[in-house]
């Protein structure tokens, strides 16, 4: 019955959103009200684990919240000043194709950006540029969410990497490269994913030329750099890969003219590239410093509930590092950026006003859904809801469960639009069933990652940071509808992999 | 009446608010600050829930 329970606050949003097609707001609303009714009355959690539960939600809200401001802002500044437009025009200038233009943006330079910032920066940036080139708003958003998604495990300088390992205590190296095997399907399935959005199996067709050898070149490349054991690269070194590659692979298929003149307005294009360009030398230097002492971090007390279910005390939790956390380094490039604007004088008071309340207005419906869904996420981990649905699964799938487990990954990220979250949830859980069931653990601690981080596509926060960069704030529903199905079939493929793996041919990695 | 409960700028605030209430009653250790801050936060999903 427990477990049902524990079901109730993500049917409650999964049917709202799906089938009653609700905007994210009503539908985040409701189901942090049946979250917090469940954690009270079924999981033994009273009003002060609840103030712990939400007060960590609100906290790790604020975190994404400054970055989504952020971005939008940065969105604005770049669209206002003129600067997207110079880009997209000189992005036109080196790929005539389109359908080269849609799948190298979606899937390889989003995935570039993944590599440097990640925490849904790709998609801000990537969405609009794909809008403004004449793309559908609905099949961009969808394009940029699956495309990248393959990169999000060794992106953010290898954050959920980190945490893999880091909560599963298994050898780093090894888990890498269960990872690298795993990312191979994903590779290949995004990329037939963003090419059936574009056009269907013909587009599929076209697009293999280009995703076969590329995912080819980048698997080695990632292998390599796992093999160096530089842990932080591994996602940008495998995209850039990727993105020279097919970009290679286009020239010469298609031979394109020889480019000699560049598209330039008030604007160069090195100026309409400054912001980004600061972005990637910022979120390269900042861990090079070493400035982790500045930071902002919040504490919050150990709690048991009447059931039993313990949570840990957490001394720095949400921690906003000041040089590290994307916002800051957002908004020193965007503020440069207006510095240089001004010097070529295109900065106007009235374009800077423009940019404010542009980005307050997108901005407010997005932080309230978020602040909802984060909270409910929370009040599901610390009530025990999450360890309860994950064991209750676990025991009722028994052997078949390596072809199970990459939903486990999709959920964690699904409920908490992180595959970092959803390695701390599900991590050692994962390797706990593979353990008790005899099989490698590395292989099921690959998986948990990689299917994490395809799960990324469904999170609530990327969808509701996706909406606002593509003007379909309370359109959610239409994503939902878009992703969905890809990221299950996805989850599916991973699965047949790793059942293979683990339980046919009894594959054993590390150790 | 129902515009002002659904106003988007005010539940931000609100949640804010909430925020600041619920922090301050888990780490100055103050349970009715707790109690004031989960049943506030409960009514603001409730309002934000129902069409109004």
């Amino acid at each position: 019955m427990s477990t049902l329970y524990a079901l109730l606050p993500l049917t409650t949003l999964l049917v709202c959103l799906l089938v009653l097609k609700y905007p994210a707001v009503r539908a985040g609303a409701l189901s942090i009200l049946v979250a917090m009714v469940c954690a009270f009355f079924f999981f033994g959690m009273d009003v002060y684990g609840l103030s712990i539960a939400v007060g960590k939600g609100l906290s790790l809200a604020v975190y994404v919240l400054l970055i989504i401001w952020s971005a939008i802002f940065l969105y604005h500044t770049v669209f206002e000043f003129g600067a997207i437009d110079v880009i997209n025009k000189n992005i036109v200038i080196f790929l005539k194709d389109p359908f080269i233009q849609f799948l190298l943006l979606s899937w390889l330079f989003a995935s570039v950006l993944q590599g440097i910032a990640g925490f849904g920066v790709p998609v801000i940036i990537v969405v609009p540029i794909l809008i403004h080139l004449g793309f559908d708003p609905l099949k961009s958003v969808a394009a940029v969410l699956l495309g990248h998604s393959w990169s999000v495990s060794f992106g953010s300088m290898g954050s959920s990497f980190f945490t893999i390992f880091l909560v599963t205590g298994l050898d780093q190296q090894s888990i890498g490269y269960a990872m690298v095997l795993f990312d191979l399907v994903a590779m290949l399935a995004t990329g037939v994913a963003v090419a059936f959005l574009y056009g269907g199996f013909p587009a599929v067709k076209k697009a293999l030329y280009y995703i076969l050898p590329t995912a080819a070149v980048m698997v080695a490349v990632m292998t390599l750099v796992v093999y160096l054991n530089l842990v932080s690269l591994v996602g940008l070194m495998g995209a850039l890969s990727g993105f020279v590659t097919m970009y290679l692979l286009y020239r010469l298929k298609e031979k394109p003219e020889k480019v000699t003149t560049l598209y330039k307005s008030e604007l160069t294009l090195l100026d309409a590239l400054l912001p980004y360009i600061v972005i990637i030398v910022l979120s390269l230097l900042f861990p090079i410093l070493s400035l982790d002492q500045y930071h902002l971090a919040f504490k919050f007390p150990e709690y048991t509930t009447a059931l039993g279910y313990f949570v840990k005390a957490e001394e720095a939790y949400s921690k906003i590092k000041l040089f590290g956390h994307p916002a800051p380094i957002i908004l020193v490039s965007a503020v440069l950026a207006m510095f240089r604007y001004g010097c070529i004088g295109v900065f106007t008071k009235q374009k800077l006003k423009a940019v404010a309340q542009k980005t307050a207005t997108k901005s407010i419906n997005t932080s309230i859904t978020l602040f909802f869904l984060i909270s409910m996420a929370l009040v599901m981990m610390d009530s025990g809801m999450t360890s309860t649905l994950a064991g209750s699964v676990a025991a009722f799938t028994g052997n078949v469960y390596p072809l199970a487990a990459p939903f486990f990954g999709v959920l964690g990220s699904f409920i908490t639009g992180s595959n970092t979250n959803s390695n701390v949830i599900f991590g050692k859980f994962q390797v706990s069933v593979a353990e008790s069931l005899a099989v490698n653990p590395y292989i099921m601690a690959g998986l948990q990652s990689i299917a994490g981080s395809i799960g990324v596509a469904l999170g609530p926060t990327t969808i509701l940071m996706a909406a606002s960069a593509s003007g379909l704030t309370g359109k959610e529903a239409g994503i939902y509808g878009k992703v969905l199905k890809p990221v299950l079939l996805t989850a599916l493929a991973l699965g047949i992999i790793n059942f293979l793996l683990l339980s046919v041919l009894k594959v054993n990695i590390g150790g | 009446m129902g515009k002002v409960f659904s106003d988007k700028k005010l539940a931000f605030v609100m949640i804010l608010i909430v925020f600041a209430l619920l922090y301050a009653s888990v780490s100055l250790q103050i349970p009715t600050l707790g109690y004031v801050g989960v049943i506030g936060y409960a009514v603001i999903a409730l309002l934000q829930s129902i069409k109004l």
